[in-house]
Parts: structure tokens; sequence; C-alpha cells
């Protein structure tokens, strides 16, 4: 991580992890409200809900999930709360943040920066 | 107001999606979430019995039957604040979970480790050590002093893993604490194997980083056990109380001809992690190890206050922090005693020899004088 970023929510010390890699064309998946994503697609839950400890650590709260495997999200899809929501595909670069290998599956956390811009989600499927 | 607390997450996106949680009295309950409003999501919960809860775990049968054809008829609902904590459930009264509540058919869940299970059950950092002793095939059987022995073995090799790990990073543990303690929780079948945890309290997230150091290294050693010269390499690295400690378990296996396999978790790990050393291997490493007399000696320097010095005899005593060390000379390191001014302050550089007695698990510690000097007082 050796740009320095400006991230999109305050972060704890030590946060992104050193683990956390640098994005270049990362291609992953995430479930949206509809195939044209917005701002509120892309929110921790920290950012959702303040208040809400899930047992995870804090740095952890405070990232977005995202699937390498589109299919990975089929799983959330079968679950009645998500399955309006669509599959969308975004490409991440240096510039939109760090990810790390976290959870099972294709599973990643991804610490967003500022400047992520919504035109990297494509709102395509795999 | 029933409290539950969260044992397994069996869905996580951003946040727990489905989850396995028990009451005060031990009963389960599977939820899931089921609405997202403005304060957080709201997770509908239905109790199970252990066996639907196993099937549920195990991919026998899939998330929409568990809600569909409930075992009783009786569901709840939870906006929990913090799942590190027991949270409340209302009771949510419907006859039937609605259809747009269900989750679509084929959500199953593969939760088959059962190292990775306890360790999230007991929110602790947990080992499953298993003895292919001959008196185990039949039945979960094994002699009492195999067992005994073992036992001893095992915690001194986490006890001296955990030290050298610590004292290779600059953080050694203070004498006195013993942070890798554990205690044996159970029994079950797979050979013969002991189910051990924490004894200290863990951190929130159930990990204790003294025991997961020791865990992790000594499943690194059993990876390399089968390449012998890697192993001798490996013990080389660790030298003294640590290398003495895993040449004193690799004994025991090859005395008591009975394969180890070793697993161990923290609640928020993957999987557990499991390696195995053979009785063939064992006996390998212990043979290249018969003419390797330097990988139980470890070098040791006592900064303390000189109460005795015979340097007829050779002898000497030295109280550091208040714990008295005594030894003798390094053959021919050609050291004199007779210098030493008694009460004075010293450093002496030793070396440390360590035996381990087999049954016992007991080291014998032989400290030997190479050098030393005056040194001034803090």
């Amino acid at each position: 991580m050796s740009v320095e970023k400006v991230w999109y929510e305050e972060l704890p010390e030590q946060c992104p992890p050193s683990e956390a890699f640098n994005l270049d064309r990362f291609v992953c998946y995430r479930l949206c409200e509809c195939v044209a994503p917005t701002d509120g697609d892309f929110l921790s839950h920290r950012v959702l809900f303040p208040e809400k400890i899930f047992r995870v650590p804090e740095c952890q709260a405070r990232s977005i999930s995202v699937f390498q495997n589109p299919e990975d999200l089929d799983r959330l899809l079968k679950l009645a709360i998500h399955k309006h929501k669509a599959k969308v595909k975004i490409i991440l670069s240096q510039d939109d943040g760090v990810a790390m290998k976290t959870g099972k599956d294709s599973h990643f956390s991804w610490w967003r920066s500022r400047e992520f811009d919504l035109a990297c989600a494509t709102g395509s499927e795999a | 107001m029933k409290a539950l607390e969260l044992l397994h997450v069996l869905l996580d996106y951003d946040y727990p999606q489905v989850f396995v949680a028990r009451d005060l009295i031990g009963v389960r309950y599977v939820c899931m979430v089921s609405e997202i409003a403005q304060h957080g999501p709201t997770f509908l919960c239905v109790p199970v019995s252990s066996r639907r809860c196993d099937e549920l775990l195990s991919g026998k049968i899939d998330l929409r039957l568990v809600y569909e054809e409930p075992e009783l008829v009786e569901f709840y609902r939870a906006n929990p604040d913090n799942l590190f904590e027991p949270f409340g459930i209302e009771r949510y009264i419907i006859d039937v979970v609605p259809q747009e509540l269900l989750p679509e058919p084929g959500l199953t869940f593969s939760f088959g480790d059962e190292v990775l299970i306890k360790a999230q059950e007991l929110n602790a950092t947990v080992a499953y050590a298993s003895l292919a002793v001959p008196e185990s095939i039949g039945e979960p059987r094994i002699r009492t002093r195999k067992l005994s022995a073992f036992l001893n073995i095992y915690q001194g090799v986490l006890r001296n893993l955990a030290r050298a790990s610590a004292k290779a990073i600059g953080k050694p543990i203070p004498k006195g604490e013993d942070p890798y303690e554990s205690d044996v929780f159970g029994f079950c079948y797979g050979s013969f194997t002991v189910q051990v945890r924490s004894s200290e309290p863990c951190d929130m997230f159930g990990e204790n980083k003294a025991l997961i150091t020791a865990f992790q290294t000594l499943n690194e050693f059993l990876d390399v056990a089968e390449n012998a010269d890697e192993a001798v390499q490996f013990l080389s690295r660790m030298k003294g109380h640590a290398a003495s400690s895993l040449i004193g378990l690799l004994s025991f296996i090859a005395e008591n001809d009975c394969q180890l396999t070793n697993r161990w978790s923290t609640p928020g790990m993957h999987s557990s992690s499991r390696s195995r050393v053979r009785v063939a291997s064992a006996q390998n490493i212990i043979q290249r190890c018969r003419s390797r007399e330097d990988l139980s000696i470890e070098r040791l320097e006592l900064i303390g206050i000189v109460d005795s010095a015979d340097a007829t005899a050779g002898n000497w005593k030295i109280f550091v922090d208040g714990v008295a060390y005594s030894g003798g000379l390094k053959e021919g390191a050609g050291i004199n005693l007779a210098g030493i001014i008694l009460r004075n302050r010293y450093k002496f550089r030793c070396e440390e020899k360590i035996e381990m007695v087999l049954g016992t698990g007991r080291e014998i510690k032989k400290i030997s004088l190479i050098g030393f000097e005056p040194v001034e007082a803090p």
C-alpha cells in the first residue's frame, strides 16, 4: 500500500490490515438494489448501522463484502430479503481502495476510498 | 424475554445473514435476516433440535425446510445490537412463515469441521489431539499411564513453543505467567481424541495468542516431520526447551506406536488446522537427533547477584530477580570462578541443556557457565 489513500470512512488504527492488497483491475461482484447501482449500495455496515456490533473486528466492520466469483452470490439471492437484488460487476483499481481475502468461498473485504467511482460498477452479471 | 448467544455464522455478507444461536438452557435456534430497517436488520429465529441443527450444518437439509416445516410452531424475532453478547428475542405469533419470507430451496451449508464448531461454541481456542494407540482401534480407550504421559508432554510442548515464539519476537512471557495453560474438556471418538481448550479467558474473538502461536508452531513441525532433514532443520532453529519438548513428543509417539493427529481452531478461523505425524517419521527424526546434542542446548544470559562461587568444585549460584539459578562450568571453557566477588552484580553467559524425562514430561535442566563479567547496578 504505497500510495496514500483517503478512505470513505474513518478507519481505526492499523486498518486496513497490512495483508490487504492494492487493487489492479480487480474484478468482483456485489449485490445491489438494481442493475444501475447507487452510492448506497457500497456502504459498510458501520456506516449503515453505526450502533450495531456484528462480531467482527471493527476494521472489518468498515469494509464492504465482495465476491470474486459471481456464483457465490447465488446463495445470498436465495434469501427472501436479497432475492430482488442484482449481481453487479465491479472493476476496482488502485484508487478505489484495498482488499483482503476474508471469510468463505471467494469473499473479500474491500476498504473503499473516497476516489471510488460508481462508473466502475458495470451493472452487468458475469 | 429469552436471550440467545450466537454460535455459528452460516452465511456472512457485510454482517451475518444466517446463524445458529443457543438459549440459556442450550436449545439451538436458526436465525435468518428477514427485514432490514434503518436501525438495523431483523432476524427471524426458529428453535431446532440438536439433530436438525446437525442436519442443517452438514448440508443434509436446506434452510427452507427449517422454516417451512419447523419442529415447533414457535417463531421469534431479534434485533441484536451486539452479537458478542447475549441478545433478546421476542415471540412472533405466526402459524406458518409467509411465503415471501421463506428462503429459496437449495440453500445448504457445509459446516462439518467439528473443531471449528467447538471453538465457536466455547468462544475459545481449542485443539483435538488424536492418539492412534493400539487399544483405541475398537473403542475410545487408552492406557491411563499413556494418557497421563501424553498430556504432560503435550502441555510441555505448548509451554515451550509459546515461550520460544514470544521470545523470538522480543516479547517474552514473564516468569510466573502461563497463558498457554490448557484444560482437557472432553474425549471423543477418532483414535483416542483428547479435547483441550485454553484455560485462560480468551479475548472477545475467542483467541488466546500464546496458545495460537504454540499450536501454529506445533502443526508446522508436524507438517515437516515427513521429511526428517527438514524436521531436524526445524528443531535446529528452535533449539533448547522447544526442541527438547518436540523430541520428547516424538519419543512418546515412537515408544507407544501411536500416530498423532493435532487439529486446532479459534472461532474466527475459516477451518481448523490439521497436521499429523506418523510413527515411522517420528522414529526417523529421533534417529537423526541422537547425534545432535546441540539441539537441546539453549543460550542463557543471567544478570543478577552472585550468591556463591566455589572455584574448587566449579559450582555457582546467582539470583536473578529473586529467582535462584545454579550450575557448573562448561567443560573446556577454561573458566576460573576465583575472581568473582560474592554479593556483587554479574552477567553470566551460560548454556542450558534440557533433557525431558519420558513418562512425566518433566524437564531436567543443566546450566553450564561459559563466561561472565561484572555489571553495574541498574
